[in-house]
């Protein structure tokens, strides 16, 4: 057909317009082909290499190696194991080596250059490391104090993502990283070493599941005296003592009871001989009480007769005085002072007298004696009998608490005896109980990971995934935009030469001819971009790879071209391109031919709005871009995506800045250590803690991933929000809530998956903590939970770093450490983030010009008809292009809020791969400088723009014809 | 009659915007006349023309171009009764502004299995030395030559002239009807010319003038005057 020769011409004509729409198609597809093209290569390289090097299904480690017959019967189970022992050891700059021995079946090595190691004093090491450290083949480097020779430089499969722990938000590169030796080498640092992880990989051969595999791990037993682990030994040894010393106290207990058994017999048999005695005293008392009774009651008569006696003697003492002549008269009470002094008188006179008065006076004191005497004795009797009335009751009373004590001690007797026999059953039962659960069958099982929920297997491809499926969106939406804006510029033409397609109408031509020619030129740009920018695309993989392959840790990658992207990149744009043109110009063409000719346009309502008292310019201005409605709606809706691709290449500026921040400033301790074999007593400048890992579902991809429960308490100097509540109340840290989507009041569940169990928790705070994935709560709680000792920890936080075994320590996390990881996000993101901010520049840069410039030419009659009027260049500007102004100012006010609620829902989505929580977050700087570079880019469009209006003669006017 | 025009009523717009174009017209025009349709503006002659050419519809009555009722055509029938029987000439030009004559003309060549020979046609018009040139390189004059040139190279049965030298000053206007006037003679077209210019009513076969939508005269010319004889 003829009328396609115009085709070229419009071509040429319009080079600019129809360039520099090329040039987006190209730019765009070929970014977008490039981000999914260079994770469909990082894919297929990384499944290459996983089947090339027999990627395990996942690994398990253990405290005591399994023997060789557990090894095959698990094997004639369905799963082939492999030893995949390790010890991590300090390399150059401070960094750690984890040296495993070399590969035979399971996670082969890859070698990139050289050979494996096969002699003592030989490594290979992980490609990476060796570059940043300057290593090559041939070259030595000292590992844990010794120096080897570096014979291979390559990779592993289950080490793409070469983090020290699974839980690692970002690898170190520069301070982590493997390295193989040959068997000897390696079972030789097992014998220097006993830190050694006792860790194996395995494959299923189909026959067993996963979950098979993990309950005979649990079941498999082992012996625990060739536990060559000295800390582990320790625990052993701590929980085997405290059976025995249980064992040995309920004998203990048994022995004592037996004693007492045997000692209450005794005391019984005493008691009982006690009662008798009591009850002869009583009788005995009893008869005494009788007896001196009879004396008590013959005292009376006996001190009577005596005291007649003894009066009898005074008379007759006072006789003989009277028969001698002495003038005395004696009395019981003076006779011996008479007496005395009768001898006195005497004096050696009258010896004999001496002598008769002397032998009175005894007489008189003997029967003087004997009466007092006897008084005494009666009253003794008297008192004995009182004291025996008194004796005897006491007697009785002896004799009934005796009685009442046998009865008791009989009683005690019987029931130690029993007791004896109640210990005997319990000490039978404690040994069956000791038998039945503290026969530990230790658990050999420490960790089972499946390849699947391994960071260190899956997040490379992930992380690729994410990228892709955003770009291939991004995709879409952008070629849409520039397929309408074509369709906008082809309307356009239409427009301009309506009176001659309605003149080509009269003649005969009909629509569907026509409708084929306006799409030609469309569809050729489209066709002719895509094509260059999707071999564009696919050149630039290798750039775009790059971070990639710089950052995870897997062979030379294979280009691969694959289908599905080829129809994306080339096909999809002229699909979208064909249905939008067609939608948009045969719209256009369905006017009758009459209307055509006469250039009638369909009115919008809009245009027609009663604009009021308004001024003239903005009347005038409003008018245009009413009458233009269309090129604007396009050009607000270009502009939008090109703000949304702003705001994005910000947030993710903004999203890492401020988790590095937040990394430095919401870690107060310097140092943690995560123990294997926790220490009896910590050291004094430590803060003890508890920590365990389990899972959580997150929403976002379906999957899991893991979080980190830490178990504090109040003196924690290291945080400072409380810990009382209930016992299932825990403080979830920001990133866990922005990452889980966890709120205050919500009801969680983590998982155990090495137990298979769930913990349910009540959410009562969150706090900021932008490190990981972190849940807190009271460490008395979290103990009773996981089932530990009261002073059970397996954490130290710390300011200064810890003199500790290396042998106890499972990890060490520093905080320059994980900000250094924090920080590597920006090498990683930085060129992401200069291309997406790049794109969205030009976007914006040329939605704007193609369509204001087209707004002009459309009005190229009406300028030209002012000018003739006599508006000068200032006032025409004002007139046209202050229209762009409103739709440029309209869509940044519009498209930065809204822009950055889409950013922040999706972007969530998009880190769902990383380790910790992170919001798109803009600074509040980064909103001045976009709207900076709006304003910048506004004005040099104006100016361009401007230049071309300054072109449009006034014979403008005269040759055309409206 | 080649063209029976029959009671044809046309009216656009509703309510207060209700406007009767064509009253009742009945006409009928023999092959290979020419026919002046004059008229004041708004008196609907470009109506009576477009309806003749099926471009556009009428309320009421009967058009019929060599035996085909085109009232009852469709759109697609339209197109076709256009391509294969009319020709159309416009006060402007509407030429495809990046083509050159030739190409212009080529483009109603392509409707038509036999064309006329196109050189032949560059001849007749005196577009030979023109044909590579664009239309804005062209006068009016020439415009208008390459839309005949355009609108002919089919071999139409019927050329709808809306008028031709509307845009055109006096000698320039003079030599397109002295061209309508040969080829008429040439190829034996019949023409329908809707004009202001009542001078050319001298040189045509038929005369109707159209006065508020109805005809108000309608008659043949015995004697016709040379196209090159015109005064006005």
């Amino acid at each position: 057909m003829i009328l396609n020769k115009r085709i070229i011409r419009e071509l040429k004509e319009n080079w600019v317009r129809y360039g520099a729409l090329a040039f987006l198609i190209i730019f765009s597809l070929g970014l977008v082909v490039s981000m999914a093209g260079s994770t469909d290569v990082v894919n297929y390289t990384i499944d290459k290499n996983n089947k090339k090097n027999q990627l395990e299904d996942g690994e398990f480690s253990v405290y005591v190696p399994l023997t060789e017959n557990q090894q095959l019967e698990l094997e004639k189970m369905g799963a082939k194991t492999e030893a995949a022992f390790y010890v991590d050891l300090p390399s150059l700059e401070k960094s750690v080596l984890r040296v495993f021995k070399n590969r035979n079946n399971i996670n082969t090595i890859a070698l990139e250059e050289g050979r494996l190691a096969d002699q003592i004093g030989e490594i290979v090491l992980e490609k990476h490391y060796a570059e940043n450290h300057g290593i090559r083949v041939g070259q030595s480097i000292e590992v844990g104090q010794k120096n080897y020779q570096v014979t291979g430089i390559g990779t592993v499969p289950d080490y793409s993502n070469v983090v020290q722990n699974v839980s690692d938000v970002l690898a170190d590169l520069n301070q982590f990283s493997i390295g193989f030796v040959a068997e000897a080498e390696f079972n030789q640092l097992l014998a220097g070493d006993t830190n050694v992880e006792y860790n194996y990989s395995y494959k299923l051969d189909g026959n067993l599941t996963t979950s098979e595999l993990k309950e005979k791990l649990v079941d498999l037993d082992f012996d625990k005296t060739k536990v060559a682990n000295k800390y582990m030994n320790e625990i052993i040894n701590t929980i085997e003592k405290g059976k025995n010393d249980l064992s040995g106290g309920v004998n203990d207990l048994a022995d004592g009871t037996q004693k007492l058994t045997n000692g209450t017999s005794s005391l019984k048999q005493g008691s009982n001989e006690l009662a008798d005695g009591a009850s002869s005293l009583a009788n005995g008392t009893d008869q005494l009480s009788s007896g001196l009774e009879e004396l008590t009651n013959s005292n009376a008569t006996l001190n009577k007769a005596a005291a007649d006696i003894f009066q009898g003697m005074i008379a007759q003492a006072n006789s003989e005085f009277e028969n001698i002549g002495i003038p005395v008269t004696v009395t019981g009470d003076n006779y011996s002072s008479v007496i005395d002094s009768l001898i006195k008188t005497i004096d050696g006179s009258d010896a004999n007298a001496v002598i008769a008065l002397k032998t009175m006076k005894a007489q008189l004191d003997s029967y003087k004696a004997f009466k007092d005497g006897l008084r005494a004795y009666t009253n003794g009797v008297e008192s004995a009998y009182s004291g025996s009335v008194e004796l005897s009751a006491g007697a009785d009373g002896l004799y009934q608490g005796s009685e009442d004590l046998a009865n008791g001690v009989n009683t005690l007797s019987n029931g130690s005896a029993e007791l004896n026999r109640g210990m005997g059953e319990f000490k039978s039962q404690i040994s069956n109980f000791i038998n039945d659960n503290m026969d530990y069958q230790y658990v050999n099982l420490i960790t089972f990971l499946e390849a699947g929920d391994n960071q260190r297997i899956t997040s490379c491809k992930s992380d690729a995934a994410i990228n892709k499926n955003s770009a291939l969106i991004a995709g879409v939406i952008i070629i849409a935009l520039i397929a309408y804006m074509i369709s906008v510029f082809v309307i356009h033409t239409i427009d301009k030469e309506s009176a001659v397609i309605g003149a080509l109408y009269s003649m005969g031509y009909v629509k569907k001819e026509l409708l084929r020619h306006f799409m030609i030129l469309p569809i050729l740009i489209v066709t002719a971009s895509a094509m260059l920018g999707t071999v564009l695309g696919f050149a630039l993989i290798g750039e775009n790879i790059k971070e990639n392959v710089a950052y995870y840790s897997y062979p030379g990658y294979s280009m691969v071209f694959p289908p599905y992207l080829l129809i994306y990149g080339v096909l999809l744009p002229i699909l979208i391109a064909l249905l939008v043109n067609y939608m948009v110009i045969n719209n256009k063409l369905s006017l009758a031919p009459l209307k055509l000719l006469r250039r009638e346009k369909k009115q919008h309502q809009l245009a027609n709005i009663d604009l009021k008292e308004m001024g003239f310019i903005n009347r005038y201005r409003i008018r245009q871009l009413l009458r233009e409605i269309r090129g604007n709606i396009t050009m607000f809706f270009g502009l939008f995506i090109a703000i949304l691709l702003m705001v994005f290449g910000f947030s993710i500026y903004g999203s890492i800045s401020a988790y590095v921040n937040n990394v430095a400033s919401d870690v107060e301790y310097n140092y943690l250590y995560l123990l294997k074999y926790p220490m009896e007593t910590a050291p004094n400048d430590a803060t003890k803690a508890y920590t365990e890992s389990l899972t959580a579902d997150l929403y976002l991809t379906g999957g899991e991933m893991d979080v980190t429960i830490q178990g504090i308490d109040d003196e924690n100097s290291y945080f400072d929000f409380p810990l009382d509540g209930e016992k299932n109340e825990v403080i979830i840290s920001d990133s866990v809530a922005n990452k889980f989507g966890y709120k205050v009041g919500d009801e969680i569940t983590l998982s155990d998956n090495l137990e298979d169990r769930n913990y349910n928790f009540r959410v009562k705070e969150v706090v900021n903590f932008a490190s990981g994935l972190y849940i807190f709560m009271d460490i008395k709680d979290m103990r009773e939970l996981f089932g530990q000792e009261d002073y059970y920890y397996n954490t130290l936080m710390s300011d200064q770093e810890l003199d500790i075994e290396v042998g106890r320590i499972a990890t060490v996390i520093t905080v320059n450490k994980m900000v250094a990881a924090a920080r590597q996000m920006f090498t990683m993101m930085y060129g992401l983030v200069i291309t997406i901010l790049g794109a969205s520049v030009l976007l914006f840069a040329i939605v704007m010009y193609l369509l204001v410039k087209m707004m002009i030419d459309k009005s190229t009659f009406s300028i030209s008809l002012i000018k003739v009027f006599g508006y000068n260049e200032r006032e025409i500007k004002k007139l046209y292009l202050g229209t762009t102004f409103y739709t440029v100012a309209l869509s940044t006010l519009i498209a930065i809020p809204v822009s950055k609620m889409i950013i922040n829902q999706i972007y969530p989505y998009m880190v769902s791969n990383v380790s910790a929580g992170m919001n798109a977050t803009m600074a509040p700087q980064s909103y001045l400088i976009m709207v900076a570079i709006i304003l910048s880019v506004y004005a040099i469009v104006n100016y361009l723009v401007g230049r071309h209006l300054k072109k449009i003669s006034l014979v403008e006017i005269l040759k055309e014809r409206e | 009659m080649f063209i029976e025009v029959t009671d044809i009523k046309k009216s656009y717009g509703e309510g207060g915007s209700y406007v009767q174009v064509l009253k009742g017209v009945t006409t009928g025009i023999e092959k290979g006349q020419i026919c002046a349709i004059l008229g004041p503006s708004g008196s609907g002659k470009s109506t009576l023309l477009n309806t003749i050419g099926g471009l556009d519809t009428i309320d009421s009555g009967s058009i019929k171009i060599s035996n085909i009722e085109i009232t009852k055509l469709n759109a697609k029938e339209l197109s076709l009764y256009r391509r294969n029987y009319l020709g159309f000439i416009f006060q402007f030009y509407n030429l495809v502004p990046n083509l050159t004559v030739k190409e212009n003309i080529q483009v109603c060549e392509y409707l038509t299995k036999k064309p006329l020979d196109i050189n032949e046609m560059l001849e007749i018009l005196g577009l030979t030395e023109h044909q590579k040139k664009f239309p804005s390189q062209l006068s009016g004059g020439q415009q208008q030559r390459c839309a005949i040139a355009r609108a002919l190279i089919k071999n139409p049965e019927l050329l709808l002239c809306d008028e031709p030298t509307g845009a055109l000053d006096y000698q320039a206007s003079r030599e397109i009807l002295m061209l309508i006037e040969k080829i008429n003679k040439k190829f034996g077209t019949t023409m329908l010319i809707v004009t202001h210019n009542t001078a050319i009513k001298e040189m045509v076969h038929r005369v109707i003038k159209i006065k508020d939508g109805q005809i108000s005269e309608d008659y043949a010319n015995k004697v016709l005057k040379p196209a090159s004889q015109l005064e006005w």
